[in-house]
């Protein structure tokens, strides 16, 4: 059965079992108490999503180099392709969880538009025993995902919007977080003769 | 033999240069040796993408002369570690590799204390790269 699994999917396996793992229910608390600490300190609904995703794109500018050490994914040829290595790489490797992911076409959208994908997480780990009270209905609880993905591409020179579109915590069935390329940003030197 | 290392960020800025063992002492200071490599590295990558066929991705791996050997490897995040070595070394690509995933990872990208781009200067970093550059056979290979 394994030989039939696609190749990532075997990655993605393979890197998992090589991380340091901790406890999930440690793991799950440790982020909610991270949140409640944030809406507590900010007050606020709306800046607490933004500093989350903030906190993830701080993780993410790490994270990267700690994937591509140790991933071994090799190098992607096109959009399309690191949607699938995030979703059953990485996501798989750091979380856990195998998430899908879902190339999105705009209907009408011209040839050269720029790619996007969406990650569907069914088996979110971040959202088991949370519950959304009434007052923060609107809060962007898994924001840190959007912020971890949006800075790890930046890394590798892809400038990418990311946003929560779905959260089970919202009553969707799952949580679905869209990636919608930007600009490929090419190297460049400061040229600071002296 | 193994002699020196330096490694760059995606901007050019020199993160680390470590000298085991270096022959011939340049003129100079180190800043403009540094600033000489990466002028040395970013133009052989040019040339290398302009004499690559359009199949197949362009890279170089190492170059050598009689003398030496330098060993190149460049991460997505635009990490590029330099590995100078006796031209006899075999390929180093693996030792980079792992100096990159077991070194530079642990002691730097996950040291919450360290800010990228701000130069190595951690100990235990330090500690670790020599000890694993050290526990190489090529380390002392070729030694006269």
């Amino acid at each position: 059965m394994a030989a039939q699994r696609p190749p990532y999917q075997r990655l993605g396996d393979v890197a998992f079992s090589k991380v340091e793992k901790v406890n999930a229910e440690l793991f799950t608390l440790t982020y909610g108490a991270v949140v409640v600490q944030l809406l507590k300190d900010s007050e606020d609904v709306e800046q607490t999503s933004i500093q989350l995703e903030k906190m993830g794109y701080n993780i993410g500018v790490r994270i990267i180099d700690e994937f591509l050490a140790k991933a071994n994914a090799g190098t992607c040829t096109d959009f399309k392709e690191t949607g699938e290595v995030i979703a059953k790489v990485a996501f798989r490797m750091f979380l856990g969880v195998t998430v899908d992911c879902r190339h999105v076409v705009e209907p009408n959208a011209p040839a050269d538009a720029m790619p996007a994908f969406h990650l569907i997480i069914v088996d979110n780990p971040l959202v088991d025993f949370v519950e959304l009270p009434e007052h923060c209905s609107t809060l962007a609880y898994c924001n840190l995902l959007c912020g971890v993905v949006r800075g790890a591409l930046e890394m590798v020179g892809m400038r990418v919007e990311t946003k929560l579109l779905k959260d089970t915590l919202w009553g969707d069935e799952h949580t679905e977080i869209s990636v919608s390329l930007k600009e490929l940003v090419h190297e460049q030197y400061r040229d600071d003769d002296e | 033999m193994i002699y020196n290392l330096y490694i760059y960020n995606k901007h050019g800025v020199c993160l680390l240069y470590h000298e085991w063992k270096r022959p011939n002492i340049t003129a100079g200071s180190a800043m403009a040796d540094q600033k000489l490599m990466f002028g040395f590295l970013f133009s052989l990558k040019q040339v290398v993408n302009k004499l690559t066929p359009d199949s197949g991705m362009p890279g170089f791996h190492a170059c050598s002369t009689n003398k030496f050997k330098l060993n190149y490897y460049e991460t997505a995040t635009g990490l590029r570690f330099v590995l100078n070595t006796d031209p006899n070394c075999g390929d180093m690509r693996e030792c980079i590799r792992y100096i990159y995933s077991a070194v530079f990872v642990e002691y730097a990208s996950k040291n919450a204390l360290y800010t990228a781009g701000e130069p190595l200067d951690n100990e235990q970093f330090l500690f670790a790269l020599d000890k694993y550059v050290r526990s190489l056979p090529a380390f002392t290979s070729g030694a006269a």
